[in-house]
């Protein structure tokens, strides 16, 4: 075949919400997330696509932009890499221009700028079935005469659904340019069309090759009457969020105890196996107990995410955006900010590498020192770990009438928490500046969409190895590195206290408790948190190890690690580490990511300097209120 | 009048989007997403503080916008009926 | 010291080295660049023996950018891979 040809170079490009996305996922059967919400992602995403007629395609997933006139970070990247000027990229050879094709009105304006480069092209009409059924008619043959560009439809979510595209690309004659480009028309020479051009040609063509039933779904009429309305808007919101939360609750638990169960035969079954000595403990203490610590909390977290990706697929999310953009602007954070700070409740780094999209430099640096306070998917098995030893398992609710899971409550005042500190901290922040610039917003809220099955369980699948990754990896790795650190040096014979004690790890834990007395920390949390600053999931692998081997005997140490702080710790120094953990960045690569979205250390020192602060007056006030009132 | 001045649920149309400051950016994108002369524009809703932001839709597009965004659009009303 | 012995803290010794290689190169990705780049840079140096000199290059991180990946590849961002 023609393995030796250099496989050619294709540049998806298009409005936001079009499902470029979905379409590059379909084309190159790599596995990216999907989210109908504009401004999602500035990484650059490439695939390679294999047609039946074997040509090789590089294809590159461009950020989603409105015009060639650039607004923002995101955009500006998307328009340089079209015309071949971006540093380090390769012109592509061809370009595919993804629209909606329920949409044409907004989308074939730009369609029409990207045809003035000049570049060969082919226009990928995709939600073709979205339109179809929503009696939307498109001439396809029409519409390819008149652009001089070869035209398709695609359905992204469906198999097969790129067929037609792929056929046109493998028919596509590089060489040609698209013929009757709008300058031509009017004589303008070099000059790019004007604005009024522009859409003087989109409604000709349009007039021409399309017939729209109705102006827009009656669907998204009905449900945006009732979503976005003041009052019953807000509390739909805060419904959906509560309900979240109790879900996470009621369906993990059967699971995790699956897992816990299963875990806790593993290690009894290599602790008898295995001889004594310290490949045992390694293993039992260290790694079983450690990594075992952590996986059980992969079904909350499954749980969480699987709401998450839906919300994000049925295009509910600029509606929440719209209610809260006010509180938001109020707090000093654009609109803009949702977005970025939403990736945040998965982990913050995306989140802040998301806030490129924004274009107002000090709106940016706001949403950047706030993102971190989001409740990452990081603090998830440390806030379940707490609020499974510490709070009860009972319902509770107003009136007489217990529906609510306790649980679920604390788990969502934590993340409340953590929103609130957002909007408190940014205000402070925006009195500080004195800002009296305009903050845009112009965001648009796409049509609702039933979430697609597949797409969902692809995201919890990423979702899952993500987070498997990273058990198999820095948790894994620095259990191994704490159990040494604990176990070694050993004890002296004369000595009086626990082997532990005197152990490195043992004496840096016991000399923090002197910081830390006053928030309730003791030793084994103490540390517990500083490898907990590579990842805060160690934070809990952390304590199991360090559990596991305090442990006076074998039963003990075979018992799991929340009954174990459930005994040993106060009600008072649980609160305070959960409220710790809302604040203080223990996350060395996010402060690295502030690093370099900003470029400057004075700003990670600033952030740093503020969350670790906060997290200890805010755990100094909640231990010594909670002593005072008899959980001590 | 302008798109902030328009009742709610009420069909007008578009005249020209007014540059608040020189070479205004929100402007120009406001006229790159579709707010020129001889579109059929709505205010569809409204937020729940403040009336902020307008759900305005263009075309067949919905958009979220501030009232300072919106304020830029100048409208004439066609006589059509509420939606 | 009994063999079992020798051989578990072997085991060990080779598990805590391989972690503590994987954090440092995981947490300061910048740090190991530098010094593979100062390592590489003294062994490939003139009058060297042949094979401390392909030792060096076989240090050397690789070359291009575009290799690493767009932002400096040090995978800490938990995205899914990139294909």
């Amino acid at each position: 075949m023609n393995a030796a040809a250099a496989p050619l170079r294709l540049a998806l490009i298009g409005n936001p919400n079009s499902g470029k996305t979905a379409l590059f996922n379909l084309l190159t059967g790599s596995r990216q997330k999907v989210a109908n919400y504009a401004g999602v992602t500035v990484e650059r995403k490439e695939g390679r696509l294999v047609a039946p007629s074997g040509r090789q395609y590089a294809v590159l997933d461009l950020p989603g932009a409105y015009s060639l006139h650039p607004a923002s970070l995101d955009e500006a990247i998307a328009r340089d890499v079209c015309r071949g000027f971006y540093p380090g990229e390769p012109a592509p050879d061809a370009l595919v221009c993804v629209v909606d094709a329920t949409n044409l009105r907004l989308h074939l304006r730009f369609v029409l700028e990207l045809r003035e480069i000049g570049k060969p092209m082919i226009v990928a009409l995709n939600m073709a079935d979205a339109a179809r059924r929503r009696g939307i008619a498109i001439d396809v043959d029409a519409l390819q005469r008149e652009l001089g560009v070869p035209v398709v439809e695609t359905v992204a979510v469906r198999s097969g659904g790129a067929k037609a595209l792929v056929e046109a690309l493998d028919r596509m004659d590089l060489a040609a340019a698209p013929t009757k480009p709008l300058s031509e028309h009017h004589g303008a020479g070099a000059e790019a069309a004007s604005a009024q051009d522009l859409h003087a040609e989109t409604r000709r063509l349009l007039a021409l090759a399309v017939t729209m039933p109705r102006r827009t779904a009656r669907i998204d009429d009905a449900l945006d009457r009732w979503l976005l309305h003041p009052v019953f808007g807000l509390f739909a919101l805060a419904a959906v969020m509560f309900l979240i939360f109790q879900a996470v609750y009621a369906w993990a638990t059967p699971v995790m105890d699956g897992i816990d169960a299963g875990t806790a035969a593993l290690g009894e079954w290599i602790g008898a196996t295995l001889p004594e000595g310290p490949l045992n403990s390694l293993l039992v203490d260290g790694i079983i107990a450690g990594v075992g610590g952590v996986i059980v909390f992969l079904p909350q977290i499954l749980i969480l995410f699987a709401f998450i990706l839906a919300l994000e697929e049925s295009g509910y999310l600029p509606r929440a955006a719209f209610l809260l953009d006010r509180m938001m602007a109020a707090a000093g954070l654009s609109g803009r900010s949702f977005i970025p700070l939403l990736s945040s409740f998965a982990c913050a780094i995306p989140g802040i590498m998301a806030t490129r999209s924004i274009q107002d430099p000090r709106d940016r640096l706001a949403t950047i020192m706030v993102a971190p306070l989001m409740t990452c998917s990081a603090r998830l098995p440390v806030y379940a770990l707490l609020i499974g030893a510490f709070i009860p398992q009972q319902k509770v609710g107003l009136l007489g009438i217990n529906v609510f899971n306790l649980q679920g409550l604390v788990l969502f005042a934590l993340y409340a928490a953590g929103i609130l500190s957002a909007l408190a901290v940014s205000w402070v922040m925006k009195k500080w500046r004195r800002d009296k610039s305009e903050h845009a917003l112009l965001l648009e809220l796409p049509s609702y969409r039933l979430p697609h099955p597949r797409d969902l369980l692809i995201g919890l699948y990423e979702r899952a190895m993500i987070f498997l990754k990273r058990v198999g990896g820095i948790i894994l790795a620095l259990t191994i590195l704490l159990w040494f650190l604990l176990s070694f040096p050993a004890a002296p014979p004369d000595a009086v206290g626990p082997a532990i004690d005197y152990s490195f790890a043992g004496r840096i834990g016991h000399a923090m408790t002197a910081v830390f007395a006053p928030v309730g920390f003791n030793w084994q949390i103490c540390i517990a948190l500083i490898p907990g600053m590579a990842a805060r999931e160690v934070a809990v692998s952390s304590l199991a190890t360090v559990y596991a081997l305090s442990a006076a005997d074998d039963d003990a140490a075979a018992q799991a690690l929340s009954p174990l702080i459930a005994d040993g710790w106060s009600l008072a120094t649980a609160l305070s580490l959960l409220v710790w953990f809302i604040y203080a960045p223990q996350c060395i690569s996010t402060l690295a990511t502030i690093r370099r979205e900003t470029n400057s250390w004075k700003q990670v020192a600033i952030s740093a300097g503020y969350l670790f602060a906060l997290a200890y007056l805010a755990s100094f006030v909640t231990y010594q209120v909670a002593v005072a009132l008899g959980a001590g | 009048m302008t798109l902030t001045d328009l009742p709610m649920r009420t069909s007008a149309t578009v005249e020209a989007v007014e540059d608040r400051v020189p070479n205004d950016a929100i402007s120009r994108r406001l006229r790159e997403l579709g707010f020129v002369d001889g579109e059929q524009v709505q205010v569809m809703a409204a937020g729940p503080l403040g009336a902020e932001p307008l759900l305005v839709q263009i075309g067949y597009t919905r958009f979220a916008l501030r009232r300072e965004e919106a304020a830029r659009v100048r409208v004439r009303s066609n006589g059509a009926s509420p939606a | 010291m009994s063999a079992s012995l020798l051989l578990q803290y072997v085991a060990i010794g080779v598990a805590v080295l391989a972690s503590a290689v994987f954090v440092i190169k995981r947490q300061f990705p910048n740090t190991v660049l530098r010094m593979r780049i100062a390592c590489a840079l003294s062994l490939v140096r003139e009058g060297r023996p042949a094979w401390l000199r392909a030792l060096g290059k076989r240090i050397a991180p690789p070359a291009s950018i575009a290799e690493a990946g767009a932002c400096g590849g040090c995978d800490s961002c938990e995205t899914p891979s990139r294909s």
